[in-house]
C-alpha cells in the first residue's frame, strides 16, 4: 500500500481544524447546548479525577456512623453501611458515564449498519432486516431488560450489553429513511459514473451525511441508556462491585431511607442522574439543531 | 393616475448573516388593463416586491420607507384589517409553485368555494358553486370536471385553477409570480395566452414576475429589469427589446439563444450576481459592465426617464445606444 | 461516414409501478410506466445530439440508461462497438471512464459534505490507482482551470460556499478529470440563472472542440439545440417521433408535434409576430400510452389509421427521419 503523504496529511488536518472551528463557533451560540456541555464537563471531571475528589474509598465502611446525616466528615452523610455517600456519588459518576456512552456505541454501531444496508441495497435486504429490526422494536423494552439482565448475571458489561441491545432498532430506522432519500440524490448517482463501489458509495458518500443526524441521536440515546442503567439497577440487577447512582437509590429503597428520613441518602442520586441525563438531552437537542440543516434558523 | 404606483420602496430583511437589501428603492407603475412584467434574475427582489405590496413578508422582513399607492391611497399606511379587504378583492396574488399547493384530500369544487366564500360571506353554498363553474369556464377549464381531484388535474389545468381562485373575488390587479415556471412549452404558451385574454376581456392589470424575458417578450406590455434590489430599466415591450438603454438589459437580453437561427456565439456577462447583504457601491452592475468607469463604481446613479415612458439607472443612459440585431 | 461512437437500437425501459397493497390484491395486472420505448438513434464521434422533449418524454431515462446506471428492459447500446450492457468487471469500469455525466441540479449533484477538492479528485481516488497524491492534485487543479474557476480559492470550499454556476463548473470539472470521450449533459443549465447559462453554455462547447468530445445534451428548450446542436432527436413519451440535423429539424420540421412544439417555443422579441400552432390537451400518461401513434389524441391532422397502427420511423430526407403516418 502506499504511504500517504504528508503534505496530504497535513492539508487534511488544516481542513478538519477549519471544520471544528466553524462548528465551535454556531455551538457557542446556543445556549442549551452551552448549559449541557458544561454540566457534561462538571460531571466529567468528577468522572476522571475521582480519586482526588472523593475523601474516602467508597469500600471504605464506617461501620460505627450508618446512616448519619451530612457533617463536617462525611458531607452527604453515609449509608446503611458506613460508607461515603459523597464518594459513592463521585466513583457513581463513572458507572453512569461509562454505561451511557458504551451501550449507545454499541446501538448506534449495530443499528447504524444494519440501516445503512438495509436502505441502501433495499430489496428482499431490506425486508430482512427491517422485519428483524421490527421484532426487537415491538418487543417490551424494560421487561427484556430486566430478563436480559437477570439471566446474563449482575455485570457492568452485561449492563452494557443488554441496554445496547435493546436501543439500536430505532437507530436503524432513522438510518434506514435518510439512506432511503439520500441513495436518490444526484450526487451518488455521480459517483456511480465514476465507478465508485458499493462500499464506497455506503461508507464514504452516505454515511457521512448520515453521522450529523445519527449524531444527535446518540447523544440523547446516552440520556436514555444512563436512565436505564439507573432502572435496572434500582431494581436490583446492578453489578455490586461497581455502585452506580441506581444501585445507591435501591440500597436506599431496600434500607426504608425514606421511612426513618435519611434524605441525604436520596435525593443526591436522584439529582445527579437528572443533571446528567438533562444535559445529554441539552447537548442532543443543541445538535439536532445545528446540525440538521432544516431546524436551522435563518 | 396610476391603478398601482410603487415609489421608493425598501424591504430588507435583517437576518443572522446581516441585512439582506432585497427591494432597495424600488419604482414602478401598472395602469388599468395592462400587463407589466418584472423580470430579474434570482436573487434581485422580484419576490420580495410583489410580497411587500400583497403585504405578506415574514416577520424578519422590514419595510423601511416608500409608498405603494393603489388608487392613490398608500397601502402601507392601511391597518391588517383593511389590508385583508384588499387582499385578494381588489389585489390578488398567484404564487410560484402554487399549482402543487392544492389539498389532495378535496375535491377543486370544494376548495374553489371555500376560496369564493372565504371573500363574500353572503353568498350562500349553491351561490359560490355557480360562481366556480363560471369562473372555470372562464379560465378554459371544463366545468363537468369542477368535481374532480388535483391529481386528476395536469400541471397546466392546475395553474388554470389557481388563476381562477384568484378571480374568485374580481380583483382589479393580478399577481403572478412565475405563473409558467415548471410548466411544459406548449402549457406555457397557452397558460400566457389566456393571461393576455383575461386582460382583454376583464379589464385586468396584471404583474408577472419571472426570469424568463421569452416570456415577458410574449405577453407584457411594459416591463421592469431588476438587478440587485433595484430597477435598472424600464420601457415598453418594444422599447426595451429593441433599443434597451442599460447595459444589463442589453447583455440579458443577447444572453438567450435564439431558436430562429444559429448565431455567433453569444456573449457572456461575467462575473455573478452580488449577494444582497453587501451589494457592490454605486451602480451595482458595475462589477459585471463592460462600460463601467470610476463614476459608476462611486456613485449611484438614479432611474431617470430619457425619453417618454422609458426610464434608465445608468450614468451612460443618454450616451450608449444599443441595437438589437435579431 | 465514419462509424458512430454511440449506437443506441431498439432501447427500452419500463419502470413497475408502485401500488398500493390492496391494489395488488385486487389487480393481477402488473402496471408499467414506459418511459423509454424502443428508440434507436446514433452519436457520431465529436458531435452533440439532442434529445429535446417535454416534461416526462424519457430523455433523462435515456442519459441514465446509457451510462449504465439503471438496468434497461430491452435494447442495445454500443460504444466504439461493444454492447456496454454486457461488459462486467474490469471491462465495464473502463468504459465508464470514458463516459461521463454531467446533472442538471447542481444543488444535489455535489455531496454536501465533501470539499470541492475531494469531489473533484474522486474519479482520479477510483480509477486511477497510479497516480500519485501530487499527480492527482495537479489534474484537479487544471481541470478546475478548465472550468474557469480559480483552483486555489475553491479546492477548500464546501459546495454551499458556491454559487449555482460555480457549483455547475464543479461538476464539470469532475466530469472531465478521467479524460472522458462521451459527455453526457442532463439539462446541465436550466437551474441557472440567465446571465449564467450562457457562459456555461459556451464553456461546454470550448472543451468540447479542446478536447474532442462527443456530447449528448438533453434539454427541454429548443433554442438551446439550436446554439449547440449538430443533430437532434425530438422525444414524445417514450418514442423519437423525428430526428436529424438541428438546422432541418428546426428549419423545417415535418411532425405535427415538432412543428407544435417549435411554434410555441417564446422568443425573446415582441415585434416578431408568428402563428403559434393550437393542440388541445396535454402529454397522456406513460403509464398507458394511447394506442397506434402516442400524439394522436393531440394531432390536429390524426387519421384513422393513426388512431390503429404505431407509425415506423422513416428516412423522408437523407438523415432527416420522422414517425408520422401523413408521410408514409
Amino acid at each position: 500500500m502506499r504511504l500517504v503523504s504528508r503534505e496530504k496529511v497535513r492539508e487534511r488536518m488544516r481542513i478538519y481544524k477549519r471544520s471544528i472551528r466553524e462548528f465551535a463557533r454556531t455551538y457557542k451560540e446556543n445556549k442549551m447546548g452551552i448549559v449541557g456541555l458544561g454540566i457534561l464537563l462538571v460531571f466529567v471531571f468528577m468522572a476522571v479525577a475521582a480519586p482526588l475528589i472523593a475523601p474516602h474509598s467508597p469500600r471504605e465502611m464506617w461501620l460505627a456512623e450508618p446512616l448519619s446525616p451530612p457533617s463536617k466528615e462525611f458531607i452527604l452523610g453515609t449509608d446503611e453501611l458506613g460508607r461515603d455517600i459523597f464518594s459513592l456519588l463521585v466513583y457513581g459518576t463513572q458507572v453512569s458515564l461509562l454505561v451511557g456512552l458504551l451501550s449507545t456505541l454499541l446501538s448506534v454501531g449495530i443499528g447504524g449498519l444494519v440501516g445503512l444496508i438495509a436502505g441502501y441495497y433495499g430489496g428482499v435486504v431490506d425486508s430482512v432486516l427491517m422485519r428483524i429490526t421490527d421484532l426487537f422494536l415491538i418487543l417490551p423494552g424494560l421487561p427484556l431488560m430486566i430478563v436480559l439482565a437477570a439471566i446474563l448475571g449482575p455485570s457492568i458489561w452485561n449492563i452494557i450489553f443488554v441496554i445496547g441491545i435493546v436501543s439500536w432498532p430505532s437507530v436503524a430506522r432513522i438510518v434506514r429513511s435518510q439512506v432511503l432519500e439520500l441513495r436518490e440524490r444526484p450526487f451518488i448517482e455521480a459517483s456511480k459514473v465514476a465507478n465508485a463501489s458499493d462500499l464506497r458509495i455506503l461508507f464514504y458518500h452516505i454515511a457521512p451525511n448520515v453521522a450529523p443526524l445519527v449524531f444527535a441521536t446518540a447523544v440523547l440515546g446516552i440520556a436514555g441508556a444512563i436512565l436505564s442503567e439507573a432502572g435496572l439497577s434500582f431494581l436490583g440487577l446492578g453489578d455490586p462491585s461497581h455502585i452506580s447512582w441506581g444501585m445507591m437509590l435501591h440500597y436506599a429503597h431496600e434500607f426504608g431511607a425514606l421511612e426513618i428520613g435519611a434524605w441525604w441518602y436520596l435525593v443526591p442520586p436522584g439529582i445527579c442522574i437528572m443533571l446528567l441525563v438533562l444535559s445529554f438531552v441539552f447537548i442532543g437537542y443543541a445538535l439536532d439543531e445545528i446540525l440538521n440543516p432544516r431546524l436551522r434558523r435563518r | 393616475m396610476h391603478l398601482l404606483e410603487v415609489d421608493s420602496l425598501k424591504t430588507y430583511y435583517y437576518t443572522r448573516k446581516g441585512i439582506v437589501k432585497a427591494v432597495d428603492g424600488v419604482n414602478l407603475h401598472i395602469d388599468k388593463r395592462e400587463i407589466v412584467g418584472v423580470a430579474g434574475e434570482s436573487g434581485c427582489g422580484k419576490t420580495t416586491l410583489a410580497m411587500t405590496i400583497m403585504r405578506l413578508l415574514p416577520p424578519e422582513a422590514r419595510i423601511l420607507s416608500g409608498k405603494i399607492l393603489f388608487h392613490g391611497e398608500d397601502l402601507l399606511s392601511k391597518t391588517e384589517e383593511e389590508m385583508r379587504e384588499i387582499r385578494w378583492g381588489k389585489i390578488s396574488m398567484i404564487f410560484q409553485h402554487s399549482m402543487n399547493a392544492l389539498n389532495p384530500v378535496l375535491t377543486i369544487e370544494r376548495q374553489m368555494i371555500d376560496a369564493i366564500r372565504a371573500h363574500d360571506r353572503k353568498l350562500t353554498k349553491a351561490e359560490a358553486a355557480v360562481k366556480a363553474r363560471e369562473l372555470f369556464k372562464m379560465v378554459g377549464l371544463d366545468p363537468d370536471r369542477i368535481k374532480g381531484y388535483q391529481h386528476e388535474f395536469s400541471g397546466g389545468m392546475r395553474q388554470r385553477v389557481m388563476i381562477a381562485m384568484a378571480l374568485a373575488a374580481d380583483p382589479e390587479l393580478l399577481i403572478a409570480d412565475e405563473p409558467t415556471t415548471g410548466l411544459d412549452v406548449i402549457t406555457q404558451s397557452q397558460i400566457l395566452e389566456l393571461l393576455r385574454r383575461l386582460k382583454d376581456e376583464l379589464g385586468l392589470s396584471i404583474m408577472i414576475i419571472t426570469h424568463d424575458l421569452a416570456v415577458i417578450a410574449e405577453v407584457c406590455d411594459r416591463v421592469s429589469i431588476m438587478y440587485a434590489g433595484k430597477v435598472v430599466e424600464i420601457a415598453d415591450v418594444v422599447t426595451l427589446y429593441k433599443r434597451p438603454k442599460h447595459p444589463y438589459t442589453y447583455l440579458l437580453i443577447n444572453a438567450f439563444p435564439s431558436i430562429k437561427s444559429r448565431r455567433r456565439r453569444l456573449e457572456e456577462i461575467k462575473g455573478e450576481p452580488p449577494r444582497l447583504v453587501n451589494p457592490p457601491p454605486g451602480c451595482r452592475f458595475h462589477p459585471r459592465c463592460p462600460y463601467a468607469t470610476e463614476e459608476c463604481r462611486a456613485k449611484e446613479p438614479s432611474l431617470v426617464e430619457v425619453e417618454p415612458g422609458h426610464y434608465v439607472a445608468c450614468h451612460y443612459a443618454h450616451k450608449l445606444n444599443f441595437i438589437m440585431e435579431r | 461516414m465514419k462509424d458512430p461512437i454511440l449506437r443506441v437500437v431498439n432501447l427500452k425501459k419500463y419502470f413497475p409501478l408502485r401500488r398500493g397493497f390492496i391494489e395488488t390484491l385486487l389487480s393481477r395486472r402488473r402496471l408499467y410506466v414506459r418511459a423509454v420505448d424502443g428508440i434507436s438513434f446514433n452519436v457520431g464521434e465529436g458531435k452533440v445530439f439532442c434529445l429535446a422533449g417535454e416534461s416526462g418524454c424519457g430523455k433523462t431515462t435515456t442519459a441514465r440508461l446509457i451510462l449504465r446506471l439503471i438496468p434497461p428492459t430491452d435494447g442495445k447500446v454500443y460504444y466504439k462497438g461493444v454492447d456496454i450492457f454486457s461488459l462486467k468487471g474490469k471491462e465495464l469500469k473502463r468504459v465508464r471512464q470514458e463516459m461521463q455525466m454531467i446533472f442538471q441540479d447542481p444543488y444535489q449533484s455535489l455531496n454536501p459534505r465533501m470539499r470541492i477538492f475531494d469531489i473533484v479528485n474522486e474519479p482520479l481516488d477510483i480509477n486511477r490507482k497510479d497516480l500519485s497524491y501530487e499527480e492527482k492534485r495537479e489534474i484537479v487543479y487544471k481541470a478546475l482551470e478548465d472550468v474557469r474557476l480559480d483552483p486555489e480559492e475553491v479546492v477548500d470550499k464546501f459546495p454551499h460556499e458556491l454559487s449555482g454556476g460555480e457549483r455547475q463548473r464543479v461538476a464539470i470539472a469532475r466530469a472531465l478529470v478521467l479524460r472522458p470521450r462521451v459527455i453526457v449533459a442532463d439539462e446541465p443549465v436550466s437551474m441557472l440563472d440567465a446571465s449564467i447559462r450562457v457562459s456555461i453554455l459556451n464553456l461546454l462547447m470550448d472543451l468540447k472542440e479542446k478536447y474532442n468530445l462527443t456530447m449528448i445534451y438533453i434539454t427541454h428548450d429548443l433554442a438551446q439545440v439550436r446554439y449547440l446542436g449538430d443533430d437532434m432527436a425530438v422525444m414524445y413519451l417514450g418514442k423519437i417521433v423525428e430526428m436529424g440535423p438541428v438546422d432541418e429539424v428546426l428549419d423545417r420540421p415535418v411532425h405535427p408535434y415538432t412543428q407544435a412544439l417549435i411554434s410555441n417555443v417564446p422568443i425573446p422579441d415582441p415585434t416578431l409576430s408568428r402563428k403559434k400552432i393550437v393542440i388541445r390537451g396535454e402529454v397522456p400518461s406513460p403509464v398507458n400510452p394511447p394506442p397506434g401513434c402516442r400524439f394522436h389524441p393531440r394531432c390536429p391532422y390524426a387519421r384513422e389509421i393513426c388512431r390503429r397502427e404505431e407509425p415506423k420511423i422513416l428516412e423522408i430526407e437523407k438523415g432527416h427521419y420522422v414517425a408520422c403516418h401523413l408521410y408514409e
